[in-house]
């Protein structure tokens, strides 16, 4: 007999908690309930990622064809560095803490964050970050020394516009944010999982959430440094980075890097775990070898602070440095590895659903392999030296950002749409969207990994008519339009789903984890009791008694079992 | 067999330090073989390489990164080893010592923490990384140095008590993790984080010998040992000073986050392979 445990309310209610939904809006703006505020910052990811795309779309059209003139050299710089800050800190990074904002409270059993206003705080305060980043189009110029923003072009010397002062505030706000946010997840994952839901029975996305805030807490302060650093180097005639008057230009690659590497960690763990639960539900298994999962999680975490240097091959530290970044960089390969064979396992075998989601999932292994293997090329030193500022490093970070983590994001977001929303989608209108955007890709990047070895250097505004340039760039302009066709799909699916979509079930997909005992949308209380969790899958064992996990041994219920 | 491999030496005091550490063992075992004495004696052969081996003969005359390699073995492999071989059943006065010492740890497993990347940040001072070298040309303490000079025996000190500070630190440090007691030890995931933590501080110790200026620690005298030393090195050796330092860093920042690593994730998946932790009940139906 399974007794349920009562969750324990509040003692004060929280504000917001008296709006109702009729009056539209100011429910939203005054809310600190962590699923509204999930949503909003999804939104928010969604309206950077079209302006975002916007961008691309720009620099595409002036790459169309040779000496183009479409666009001017400074408008140009501006947009590829607005495009890519957009999209790590304007999009991946909201949208990966509006999944876990929303979804942590749910898969561990609580109704709210532990520090509801504070979380709040966090998402306006990166909203408002991304807007003061843009006002600086219309304050004289945005940012132009490309999102990593090296000294010394980021000086006034060199960059005399306010855009980098706007890219620091811009920056360093979104960054408190993210901050705040990964403190208030990690206390939330510490302090209020229902009382029978020990770590070992965390779901993966909850455990790689849990690993990622940790990772921002410690990566994250890196890049605040660096930025107000940048900020009295430029207004207040400060000398960190400013080589003319002694400081080092090295100095800001080094901290930037020491939160850059780990960054592309921070966007790429959370999708990890939400591919962990998209392969076990789809696949009607659960996930292969789940400690080893988790375990890489924390090994691919620990290894992020030793790596970083891999990036500034090309600076000319010396080969004893660039050595022994060679072989950690590779080292990297081995966690990241084990994941993707365990999602392999975890399919091979299973009753699988090709839904939207699950297609996104498959396609992310592949897409993600091809990123992660031109990485290890990368942590050659000599290919390093050959290739970078190139178009192939341009395909090898869009491969892990948009094949890893943006491709992981679509798949949890059609995953959980119907818990979100309530509603179904079309899975017609997903599969147009899904071939269009991964054709799309695909056309748009992977031309671009042999436009970088035949030598086009990367962020130079036009180029002349050489042989295969031409063709190549034609190609991925293409591709990068069927993106932008794939997206007003996506558009028209939400729209669609929204308005015309099938009402959802509690548990559409037959889901292991606790959101899908709520109602979908779940209710401003999301539980108001909770059965005891016996293993990683407790809803799987509710709803399916006779073959529960508890009732097996740990070694067969993680996958872990030897083949004798 | 490279020339450098010949160059073992020999000293009293380190022969004392191993001594001591045997009958601490034996009087802690009742004199008995228990499980984990393998362990332990792994950890005294390591330790006696790392003390008698050319490692340390070229740490002395003209390496900072052998001198790094010995850093990291005696307080990330042979102090672990040396807590994992510790006696289950202790016997008589040491019973009472490690319950004490297992409960301190258990309360405050801060100090373990602080005690291992402290020593290993003060040892890394300039100025006490020179102290901690031997002084004297010859380098290396054999027999007759114990008898020499005052001063000498003085400055020596330091040089003596380097590696039983470091044993002595990476003991607490293992301690809260893998003290003989289990029941006291600290919850495998807070261990983790120990573990992460203690990696970025000691990566960041490692970032700053890397990235110091040549020289920073360039405490060599060179002279007839040193140079010495720097003619049986194989060819292709990289003995620059700027290189060496850059070398030793690295080393600290890079295999010494790997060993924190290695750790983790071991603590990690342990305790997940576990089975009766907290003893766990399944419904009956």
């Amino acid at each position: 007999m399974i007794t349920d445990v009562e969750l324990p309310e509040p003692e004060k209610s929280l504000p917001g908690a008296t709006v109702n939904s009729d009056q539209g809006l100011l429910m939203w703006i005054s809310s600190v309930d962590h699923k509204q505020i999930g949503i909003m910052y999804l939104l928010m990811a969604l309206f950077y990622l079209f302006v975002g795309g916007l961008l691309a779309l720009l620099m595409r059209v002036q790459l169309l064809v040779p000496n183009n003139h479409f666009l001017a050299p400074d408008a140009y710089n501006q947009l590829f560095t607005m495009h890519g800050t957009t999209m790590i800190f304007f999009v991946l990074t909201p949208a990966i803490l509006g999944l876990a904002v929303y979804l942590v409270p749910l898969q561990i059993g609580a109704n709210e964050m532990a520090f509801p206003r504070l979380n709040a705080f966090s998402f306006w305060i990166s909203l408002f970050g991304g807007l003061l980043l843009y006002f600086s189009f219309l304050a004289g110029g945005a940012p132009d020394a490309g999102w990593f923003s090296y000294a010394p072009l980021n000086q006034t010397q060199y960059s005399a516009s306010p855009g980098i002062d706007y890219y620091c505030i811009g920056l360093l706000l979104s960054g408190i944010g993210t901050v705040a946010t990964a403190g208030n997840l990690a206390v939330t994952i510490i302090t209020l999982r229902t009382p029978s839901m020990q770590y070992k029975y965390m779901p993966v996305f909850v455990w790689m959430v849990f690993i990622d805030s940790f990772l921002i807490l410690a990566a994250f302060p890196s890049l605040n440094a660096a930025l107000a650093m940048l900020l009295i180097d430029r207004q207040l005639d400060g000398h960190f980075f400013n080589t003319d008057a002694g400081g080092s230009a090295l100095l800001w690659q080094h901290l930037f890097w020491l939160f850059g590497h780990p960054e592309v960690y921070i966007v790429v763990l959370p999708p990890f775990g939400v591919l962990s639960e998209v392969f076990q539900v789809y696949s009607r298994k659960p996930i292969f070898g789940y400690p080893f999962v988790v375990g890489s999680g924390i090994a691919i975490s620990l290894l992020a602070f030793g790596v970083w240097v891999h990036h500034m091959f090309a600076t000319g530290m010396g080969h004893t440095v660039n050595s022994f970044f060679a072989v950690s960089s590779m080292l990297i390969g081995i966690p990241t590895g084990v994941k993707v064979f365990n999602w392999l396992g975890t399919m091979y075998g299973g009753s699988i659903r090709f839904t939207t989601g699950m297609l996104f999932a498959t396609a992310f292994l592949v897409e993600f392999t091809i990123g992660g293997l031109s990485g290890i090329s990368f942590a050659i030193v000599p290919i390093d030296w050959q290739l970078t500022d190139t178009y192939y490093v341009v395909a090898h970070l869009h491969y892990v950002f948009l094949g890893g983590s943006l491709f992981g994001l679509f798949a949890g977001l059609f995953y959980w749409f119907p818990k979100m929303s309530g509603r179904m989608y079309s899975e017609r209108l997903g599969n147009w969207f899904f071939w269009l955007f991964v054709i799309g890709f695909n056309l748009t990047f992977f031309v671009q990994h042999i436009l970088g070895i035949i030598g086009m250097p990367r962020r130079v505004y036009t180029y002349p008519a050489l042989a295969g340039y031409s063709a190549l760039n034609l190609t991925s302009s293409l591709g990068a339009f069927l993106m932008g066709l794939s997206m007003l799909v996506f558009l028209y699916l939400l729209y669609d789903a929204l308005k015309r979509g099938k009402r959802a079930g509690d548990n559409p997909w037959d889901g292991y984890t606790f959101e899908w005992l709520t109602s979908s949308p779940p209710p401003l209380k999301n539980f108001t009791t909770l059965p005891p969790v016996y293993s990683f899958r407790p809803v799987h064992d509710l709803n399916h008694p006779e073959i529960g996990d508890y009732k097996k041994p740990d070694e067969e219920k993680y996958g872990t079992k030897d083949i004798d | 067999m490279m020339p450098v491999m010949h160059y073992w030496t020999f000293d009293l005091a380190s022969l004392a330090i191993l001594l001591a550490l045997g009958l601490l063992y034996g009087s802690m075992a009742g004199w008995r073989r228990q499980r984990g004495a393998g362990l332990y004696g792994a950890g005294l052969v390591l330790l006696a390489l790392v003390q008698f081996s050319p490692l340390h003969t070229l740490a002395l005359t003209c390496s900072m990164s052998a001198h790094m390699i010995g850093h990291m073995l005696l307080l990330l492999v042979v102090a672990p080893l040396l807590v994992l071989g510790l006696p289950r059943r202790p016997t008589g006065w040491s019973a009472t010592h490690i319950d004490r010492l297992s409960a301190f740890f258990s309360t405050a497993p801060w100090i373990g923490w602080l005690m291992g990347l402290g020593t290993m940040w003060f040892w890394h001072i300039p100025g006490t990384y020179r102290a901690s070298l031997a002084h004297g040309d010859t380098g290396i303490i054999p027999l007759c140095t114990l008898a020499g000079p005052s001063t000498d025996w003085a400055a020596n000190l330091i040089h003596l008590v380097h590696p039983i500070s470091l044993v002595m630190a990476g003991v607490c440090f293992a301690w809260p993790l893998l003290g003989p007691r289990p029941s006291q030890r600290m919850f495998p995931l807070t261990g983790v984080l120990y573990l992460f933590t203690a990696c970025i501080g000691c990566s960041l110790l490692g970032m700053l010998i890397t990235f110091a200026p040549a020289g920073s620690y360039y405490p060599y005298v060179p002279g007839q040992s040193y140079y010495a030393m720097l003619s049986v090195l194989p060819a292709g050796w990289p003995a620059e000073p700027a290189v060496d330092q850059q070398m030793a860093g690295l080393l600290m920042w890079v295999p010494g986050c790997l060993i924190y690593l290695t750790g983790a994730i071991s603590l990690f998946i342990h305790w997940i392979t576990d089975d009766d932790e907290a003893g766990q009940i399944a419904p009956v139906h």
